[in-house]
């Protein structure tokens, strides 16, 4: 018998929490309403109606949010590009203010005495739009005839990007003896996590503390975000984050939802709870990849890599959020090379603003993108040379006695025995006899494949990890008898 | 508001709801059954799965006045007392569940699938759990969490058989 999870049983017998499982008392229930237009200016929102509806306990649009003080949903570091230009960002306000960016976006919120309520209210708020045309697809969204998202991006263009050596890469080009080249696409998609993005906040008075009950992937960004957004210093917010129904990269940080149900909270002094229909996230939530990778080989007469270089049209969406800017930028390039000696690498990105879901972390947020495109470009460049692909693999591998290695473009690899993973792998797969069993296959009508790839991936933020537990105002009069704990990672 | 009846993991409840309420709504709500889970709204996931009158239904689908009368087991019934039910116990066992968000779902669509067929093919699987969407495992381990509990759950019915014969 193997082993127990320690958190199945709870699981398996329906007693895990998760953020919709949690109730507080006297907590009312928050909707939002949500843009209908990718793009389109906000004439009026007329609230009277929802005001006088059943149940209805507050309505909030941008002025709520303006008169609370709350900032912008984080944006992301100033990250540098070509000419040491800082990334120009079109920062997510909580709830849309004089224009809407894309379909999905909170324009304003109910909160009413129970969740149907509150929907039913939102059904009466009156938006008065002005639809303007829509920039769709990063590759034209700088064209001349493309509106301007926000002010201070002129055509839409947020950073361009380089690493490696523009100058090295186009000389082992100009003298290679083949060359390659293959456009990789990697779709736009909502990472879905089954639990349904869900908030319940509530002032707890005595303590002072606001409790933010949310799933979550890492508790001190989360934390951070927020306190970012609604200004509560960070030691007067707690996450709670029981059991979790799967992040995916979308669980990193706070979104407009979180900030709305805090102060919702603050200003009812009641809990406020907000779970989300799958429906509404699908355009709602942050959405992953949207990424156009052009990608070219250089080899010389032995085969052996000389060059690669990449040319990345990278979509954020609508507004920068926190985790887009990295994909395009550091986490593609940072492993372009894959397991492989590269004398001469460069990247070149542009990231644009586009009338969609702004883009975010999803499941590696670039670097599988970036393997997959290396691996694809390696086989591309063996079948188009009638190189044997794991022949053509292991000639180029960086090798054991290599490491530690770095790098055309400054990445340290610090260990790595490329050859001995290949071997073992080739040999669970039964390489070898792959043309015998494909024959067998092709004589009962049947067609079967067989393919090779290696991935190399720089995990985390590679910086310093923090992890971080404490356990804080431990006290065990029955009048605050309370522990927190929390865990970050 | 109207009032219903029903019987919900063998007790009997009566629940003042609006006719438009879903079942899973008050379940959850109203009876604080909170281990069925609601992981859409079209229908799809299947979290919400629980037996009504010993078949699985979507309790997100169903409105709460259409239970009146009728049976229902949720989850939370499923283990008898310390006692995990055969179908936990194999997802626990086989990894069939890593968040755990579809697993109560998973695990009431799997005891009626075992009960219709107690010995399933690859496709009865398949077929028996198309209505429950798994984001986190990639079902291989929840096809194993199948067929290891329909091997304990035979087991069981061979060794209640087996004292019966020895007692008459
Ligand atoms: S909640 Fe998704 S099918 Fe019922
Ligand atoms: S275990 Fe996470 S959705 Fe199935």
């Amino acid at each position: 018998m193997s082993l127990m999870r320690h958190e199945d049983e709870r699981l398996i017998t329906g007693a895990g929490k998760f953020t919709a499982d949690w109730n507080l008392e006297n907590q009312c229930h928050m909707a939002v309403l949500r843009s209908p237009h990718a793009h389109a200016r906000v004439l009026k929102i007329d609230t009277a109606g929802a005001m006088q509806a059943e149940g209805v306990l507050l309505v909030l649009t941008a002025a709520d949010i303006t008169a609370a003080r709350f900032n912008s949903i984080p944006s992301g570091p100033p990250i540098k590009g070509v000419d040491d230009q800082v990334i120009r960002k079109g920062e997510m306000p909580v709830l849309a203010i004089d224009r809407v960016r894309f379909t999905g976006q909170p324009v304003a919120v109910v909160i009413a005495e129970s969740a149907v309520l509150a929907s039913d209210a939102c059904d009466l708020i009156e938006v008065d739009y002005d639809p303007l045309p829509a920039v769709v697809g990063a590759e034209s969204a700088a064209m001349s005839d493309k509106p301007q998202l926000h002010p201070a991006v002129e055509q839409n263009k947020a950073l361009t990007f380089e690493s490696g050596s523009r100058e090295a890469v186009d000389q082992a080009f100009n003298t290679a003896a083949k060359t390659a080249s293959i456009t990789i696409r990697s779709q736009r998609l909502y990472g879905a996590p089954l639990e349904p993005k869900a908030v319940l906040a509530n002032y707890d008075e005595p303590r002072g503390m606001t409790m933010v009950y949310t799933p979550t992937q890492g508790v001190l960004g989360m934390q951070a975000a927020l306190s970012a957004v609604t200004g509560i210093p960070t030691d007067e917010l707690e996450i709670v984050s029981q059991d979790v129904g799967g992040s995916f990269g979308l669980r990193g940080g706070a979104g407009p939802e979180h900030a709305l149900v805090i102060l919702a909270a603050r200003k009812l002094d009641r809990p406020v709870k907000w779970v989300a229909g799958r429906s509404e996230l699908f355009s709602g939530e942050w959405h992953g990849r949207a990424l156009k990778l052009e990608a070219s080989i250089a080899l010389d007469v032995n085969d052996h890599i000389v060059a690669m270089r990449y040319k990345d049209t990278v979509d954020l969406g609508a507004y920068n959020c926190y985790f887009g800017g990295f994909i395009g930028t550091n986490n593609l390039s940072v492993t372009m090379g894959g397991a492989y000696r590269v004398p001469a690498l460069y990247m070149r990105s542009e990231l644009m603003l586009t009338n969609t879901a702004p883009i975010s972390a999803y499941r590696g947020a670039g670097r599988p993108d970036i393997a997959f495109a290396v691996e694809r470009l390696i086989d591309h460049a063996a079948a188009e040379h009638k190189l044997d692909p794991v022949e053509f693999r292991r000639k180029n591998f960086i090798d054991k006695e290599d490491f530690p290695y770095t790098t055309a473009n400054g990445t340290v690899y610090d260990c790595g025995d490329f050859h001995t993973v290949l071997d073992k792998a080739l040999a669970l797969a039964d390489y070898e006899s792959f043309e015998s069993r494909n024959d067998v296959s092709k004589a009962a009508g049947k067609i079967r494949g067989i393919g090779v790839g290696y991935y190399v991936e720089k995990s985390g933020a590679g910086a310093a990890p923090k992890d971080q537990v404490s356990c804080r105002r431990w006290c065990v009069s029955p009048a605050c008898g309370h522990r927190s704990f929390r865990s970050g990672a | 508001m109207k009032s219903v009846t029903f019987q919900v993991n063998a007790k009997s409840v009566t629940v003042d709801v609006e006719p438009r309420a879903l079942l899973v709504d008050v379940l959850r709500d109203q009876l604080g059954l909170t281990g069925t889970h609601v992981g859409c709204d079209t229908s799809q996931c299947g979290c919400c799965t629980v037996k009504m009158n010993g078949s699985a239904i979507k309790s997100c689908t169903t409105l709460a006045v259409q239970a009146e009368g009728a049976s229902i087991d949720t989850i939370e019934s499923l283990a008898n007392g310390d006692q995990l039910h055969p179908v936990q116990k194999a997802f626990s066992e086989c990894h069939g569940l890593q968040c755990g968000f579809c697993t109560p779902g998973m695990i009431m669509a799997t005891v009626e699938l075992l009960e219709q067929s107690p010995i399933p093919t690859t496709e009865e699987i398949r077929e028996g759990l198309a209505g429950n969407l798994c984001r986190c495992t990639g079902y291989v381990n929840i096809e194993r969490a199948v067929r290891s509990a329909a091997t304990a759950l035979r087991f069981e019915r061979e060794q209640a058989a087996k004292k019966q014969g020895e007692s008459v």
